[in-house]
């Protein structure tokens, strides 16, 4: 592990820029610089860490440098632009990076619904209440911006209440919990899960075996069960198929393996109905919910008065002061 | 069990005991055994226990008459003659236990704890409970006439005490184990406080009931772990399974008893004896006593004179076997007797309240019977008690007469001539033969006869430093008793208006209400003379104290009585036998009534040329004392040697002290700190983090961000800690 | 040696690259939410710390080769745009009342 210090010196050095970057009136000289400390300090940690981890990595370093850049960049300028339309246009280019980000996690299905569902749904509704809420002003003239968009309210408590949760989370990541260290995620029974995932779809099974080579013809076992039969490793599988009126074994491997254990969208949805079913439910009862209230509060709210009220569940007129009709009523 | 196992281990170590060091066995006497057909010997507790419940009636019904107080009577008297019956009827050689009812039974795993209600009806019984409902029934009849001014509730209550304090007499007396003994015990103290706080508006009389209740307390703790020891020792609280015990072989010697129990046993009869001392006012605890005559004055002659503070002696007398159980048991006894005697003695020379001069008279002659009970005199204790019984009661019962004609006067210095007043003759001629009784005078007083016992029998027992103390302070009572009897019966001749100049403020005394009375004008002005209760009540108890002249001496009816009691051990005929041509001043008992008797006289004599023939003489021997270096001695006796002050001072103080001390601690720092604070603390935590909730969204955030962290710390650090912990270990 | 070290470290990605970069958005997130005074802009900042939850879910689910990661990146999605529709009409109704989007004008609404 690394030095203690040096991961907590990059954070208290990233709280820093981030507080010359809140300063309401700060030359550009010093955003510069501030943007610059952050920058470093951010790849600083980032540099701490093979050293670190000799176990299990992955390829892609091409594309996360780039996207983690941009999505911490335009996060910082998200939260430090007084103009909140920009706020709202660098939050799309967060979404929009870390959709890049979740790419090179083979997590492709995500990565476009993060960007249709944020970027698209989402991140245009707040454009639209914004400028609802926003009248025409001209966005050259820095005083006629509301002061509340113009001034941070308290930067150095924010800044170091995020932080001394980032140097907590900086920890823990460096540490490990007891529970959880990171070289220890054995890659084979979740090759033999996805194998068994994938033995519950025939129709999917039969869509590989097609394309291998003299297996064009082949057919599902009639009144069989397919049988999927993994490689120990999980890197490639036998299923036995009917070719012409014959089982015959054919092997998966390769190109195909990998389409079958990872083929991002159908595991997803595997997984959604196979091991989620109730929360899946509970999402949809969630976005139900949400849309009632949402109705319930754009709707017109309408005044009453005492007496209207009174009136509306049944009750006579008692002459309320604020009653519109009060000249009406006959004290009896 | 616990006391067969004892048993067993006495009897095996019989073989080798030896004679106790002071030379004395315990003398047999019979025990009682179960008998039936005696039932009606309960009555002797019914009775007061009826008037008891009647007065209360009377009470709440609101009787304004003397209803009460005949009743009362009439219950006491009643169990006068059930008792007389009893003793007739009684076969003194063969007493006997008459169980009335199951009180306690209780038994769990091994143990075991019975107290039967029963009767224990032997001679020492019957002979205190003689003279108690015979006393408690002439001084209620006494009382009948003295408590008058108070008709109505007061009255009831007055004489509902008096039936309290006579069921609790006789539980204590007549109960046939430790426990009932007990019960009666505090039944007695309880009525002793209701009856001294007889006037509970008058805060010295408040205060004189509460000292007399606490500092009796203290001496019944004493008695409850005595009670508590002998149980665990011994298995069982009757008295007639303890004395078979004790006496199962005559021989058995104190010093086995002490050794086989270890000195849980030997510290028995000092337990006991820190109740008795308590109880009959004994040193360290007599403080009450004089200050207990706060109380009315019949309860002053029956209670805290005549009867229960007996109980102390009657206790030794009843477990005297007990004293045995540790080698210097007696000798304390005795020692704190005799010190209790000559320093009261020499208190009551110096006081002006003629009361108060009687109270210091009984401290001091319950120190003579302690005083007997130690040098292995049970028959004397026991005689002085029943002579002194009489003749105090009628000193009381004579000061309070006064007390109630002259309106609360009781100063010596004022009082005078009463002699040639009309109506008073019955009480100053009573005053005068009781008084020669408690001083002592040769042959004719019964005060004479009990006395001597005591005092020979300390120089017979081989204590003659104490038999000096006895004599000296017989001398000093003679002087003090006459210096009363002179100086208030005796002077010249008071006309009226020097009587109206003798009334008291009417705030001193007992009557200080006299609602209803006759001659109310005239009473305030001149003193009235006892009426015909009173003169009947007085002549009748001095006529009981001649008649106990018959009773004393030496081999007649009341050593018999005592002999075949369990005070069997200190009985002068079961030990000590002289060689028949021993000389004149061999046996104590001889030369003593000639000694004794012109001591007695002595004193008398000194009185009689300070108070009587010369009476400014006695000031200017105060005057020539004080300017002489004698004079702290002097201050100190006239202000009862500072017993009072060293007490307040030494015990009183100190717990003040602390009391303060603990008050502040729990005041300022266990209130302040820990009540308060607890309440405060939720309070403070809420002033500090309320401008938390400010309706600002972000701080929210903070907050929720602070917690997250919090528990990330917890997480963190406590498996830090514990591996921590657990490498240490 | 260094400049062999240097694609080194990027070429190899572990699985704190994502956590660490899942922690400075967050922390970003809470800095801004905590010092914007525009209600829609700290809104956008809890969209802003979901995002970082789902770039760690995800990286979760790759580095141990479980999809649970990314099924909850589904649930955070479903919470995100339940939020944002709540949200978005609270502050229409808020800015009907009182034309601002300043969130401390509403502190009032704190119970005393």
């Amino acid at each position: 592990m690394p030095p203690a210090s040096v991961i907590h010196a990059c954070t208290v050095l990233a709280a820093a820029a981030l507080l010359l970057l809140l300063r309401p009136a700060g030359s550009t000289r010093l955003r510069l610089v501030g943007a610059v400390v952050g920058i470093g300090a951010f790849t600083g940690i980032l540099a701490q860490l093979p050293t670190f981890f000799d176990g299990q990595v992955m390829p892609g370093g091409t594309f996360f440098l780039p996207f983690a850049l941009i999505s911490v960049i335009s996060a910082v300028q998200m939260i430090t632009t007084s103009r909140p339309v920009y706020a709202a246009l660098h939050f799309v280019l967060v979404v929009l990076a870390s959709s890049g980000l979740l790419v090179t996690l083979g997590a492709e299905f995500l990565g476009f619904a993060v960007v249709i569902v944020y970027a698209g749904a989402i991140l245009i509704t707040y454009m639209f209440v914004l400028m609802l809420a926003q009248q025409a002003q001209s966005p050259d003239l820095e005083d006629e911006r509301p002061t509340y968009d113009r001034f941070a309210r308290e930067p150095i408590g924010g800044a170091v209440v995020g932080f001394l949760l980032l140097a907590f989370m900086n920890h823990l990541i460096f540490t490990g919990t007891g529970e959880l260290t990171p070289g220890d995620a054995d890659p084979v029974p979740a090759r033999l899960a996805a194998w068994e995932r994938v033995g519950n779809m025939p129709g999917r099974v039969m869509e590989l075996v097609v394309q291998v080579p003299e297996y064009e013809q082949a057919l599902l076992p009639e009144g069989e069960t397919l049988r999927v039969v993994p490689d120990p490793d999980g890197l490639a599988a036998t299923v036995t198929v009917m070719l012409n009126d014959a089982p015959s074994e054919v092997r998966l491997q390769g190109e195909l393996a990998r389409l079958a254990i990872e083929d991002n969208i159908r595991g997803i949805g595997v997984a959604l109905i196979e091991a989620f079913p109730v929360s899946l439910e509970l999402a949809g009862v969630v976005l139900t919910m949400a849309m009632f209230g949402a109705v319930i509060l754009a709707r017109r709210q309408i005044e009453l008065t005492e007496d209207e009220k009174r009136e509306a569940s049944g009750l006579p007129r008692i002459g309320h002061h604020d009653d519109p009709k009060g000249g009406e009523v006959t004290h009896g | 069990m616990i006391g067969s196992h004892l048993l067993s281990v006495l009897l095996a170590a019989g073989d080798t005991a030896h004679a106790s060091d002071h030379g004395h066995h315990s003398a047999h006497f019979p025990v009682a055994l179960p008998t039936e057909g005696l039932g009606y010997a309960g009555l002797v507790l019914a009775l007061p226990l009826i008037a008891m419940i009647l007065n209360g009636v009377y009470a709440i019904s609101g009787v304004r008459s003397k209803l009460p107080a005949w009743t009362t009577v009439a219950c006491l008297g009643t169990a006068f003659a059930v008792v007389l019956n009893l003793y007739l009827k009684a076969d003194i050689e063969h007493p006997v236990v008459v169980p009335l009812f199951e009180w306690i039974n209780l038994s769990w795993g091994t143990g075991a704890i019975s107290a039967p209600f029963g009767l224990y009806l032997d001679s020492l019984t019957l002979l205190w409970m003689l003279f108690v409902t015979g006393l408690g029934t002439l001084i209620a009849l006494y009382a009948s006439e003295y408590m008058e001014s108070d008709v109505g509730p007061a009255y009831c209550r007055f004489f509902g005490g008096v039936s309290i304090f006579l069921l609790a007499m006789g539980c204590l007396v007549m109960g046939d184990n430790l426990l009932t003994l007990y019960l009666g015990w505090e039944g007695v103290g309880f009525a002793s406080y209701m009856l001294i706080g007889y006037h509970f508006t008058k805060p010295s009389a408040v205060a004189a009931a509460k000292k007399a209740f606490i500092v009796n307390r203290i001496g019944d703790l004493g008695l409850a772990l005595g009670i508590y020891l002998t149980w665990l020792h011994f298995g069982t609280l009757e008295y007639s399974k303890l004395f078979e015990m004790l006496q199962a072989d005559g021989a058995m010697a104190a010093a086995q008893q002490a050794m086989a129990g270890g000195w849980e046993v030997a510290i028995i009869p000092f337990l006991l004896m820190a109740g008795a001392f308590g109880k009959s006012a004994q040193l360290p605890f007599y403080i009450w006593l004089p200050d207990a005559m706060e109380g009315p004055t019949p309860v002053s002659a029956l209670i805290h004179a005549a009867t229960m503070v007996t109980a102390g002696v009657y206790l030794l007398v009843r477990t005297f076997p007990m004293l045995e159980l540790h080698p210097a048991a007696a000798p304390t006894v005795a020692w704190v007797g005799g010190a209790t005697a000559l320093l009261a003695a020499t208190i009551g020379m110096a006081q002006y309240d003629i009361k108060r001069v009687m109270a210091y008279s009984t401290v001091s002659q319950l120190g003579y019977m302690f005083m007997g009970v130690g040098v292995l005199s049970t028959f004397g204790a026991a005689a002085h008690v029943f002579t002194h019984a009489f003749f105090k009661a009628v000193l009381f019962l004579t000061c309070g007469a006064i007390m109630h004609g002259f309106a609360g006067q009781l100063d010596l210095r004022v009082l005078r001539g009463l002699r040639h007043v009309k109506g008073w003759r019955i009480v100053v001629w009573t005053m005068f033969y009781a008084s020669l009784c408690l001083a002592g005078f040769p042959i004719i007083s019964s005060g004479y006869w009990s006395k001597d016992v005591i005092l020979a029998e300390a120089f017979a027992n081989g204590r003659p430093i104490l038999g000096g103390i006895g004599l000296l302070t017989a001398g000093l009572t003679a002087y003090y008793t006459f210096r009363v009897w002179f100086r208030v019966c005796c002077g010249p001749k008071p006309d009226d208006h020097d009587l109206a100049k003798m009334m008291g403020d009417d705030h001193h005394g007992d009557d200080h209400h006299d609602e209803g009375h006759g001659e109310e004008d005239h009473h305030h002005h001149m003193p009235h003379a006892p009426k015909w209760a009173v003169n009947l009540v007085l002549s009748v108890i001095s006529l009981a104290a001649i008649g106990s002249i018959l009773l004393v001496p030496e081999h007649g009816w009341l050593e018999h009585m005592v002999a075949k009691s369990s005070g069997a051990g200190g009985v002068g005929a079961n030990h000590h036998d002289l060689p028949a041509d021993a000389g004149f001043w061999a046996d104590p008992h001889g030369w003593m009534k000639y000694v004794a008797s012109t001591v007695g006289l002595l004193g008398m004599a000194v009185a009689a040329w300070l108070h009587l023939f010369n009476r400014s003489a006695a000031d200017r021997l105060r005057a020539t004392l004080l300017a002489s270096p004698l004079k702290a001695v002097v201050r100190a006796m006239e202000n009862k040697w500072y017993v009072d002050e060293l007490y307040n001072a030494l015990i009183r103080m100190p717990l003040k002290i602390k009391g303060h001390a603990l008050h502040m601690l729990d005041r300022y720092v266990l209130d302040i700190l820990v009540v308060d604070g607890l309440g405060r603390l939720p309070k403070m935590i809420g002033r500090t983090l309320s401008p938390l909730q400010n309706g600002v969204l972000q701080s929210y955030a903070a907050s929720m961000a602070g917690g997250v962290i919090l528990i990330a710390l917890l997480i963190l650090v406590l498996p830090m800690l514990l591996d921590l912990l657990g490498g240490a270990a | 040696m260094a400049e062999a070290v240097v694609p080194e470290v990027f070429g190899q990605l572990a699985l704190g690259h994502y956590l660490i970069l899942s922690a400075f958005l967050f922390a970003i997130g809470l800095a801004g939410f905590v010092t914007r005074r525009n209600m829609i802009v700290m809104f956008l900042c809890t969209e802003l710390m979901f995002q970082a939850a789902v770039i760690a879910l995800a990286a979760f689910g790759r580095f141990h080769l479980d999809l649970s990661g990314q099924v909850m990146v589904i649930f955070v999605l479903t919470i995100a745009a339940a939020e944002a529709a709540l949200a978005l009409g609270l502050v229409v109704l808020l800015f009907k009342r009182q034309p601002t989007l300043d969130a401390e004008v509403w502190s009032e609404m704190r119970d005393v």
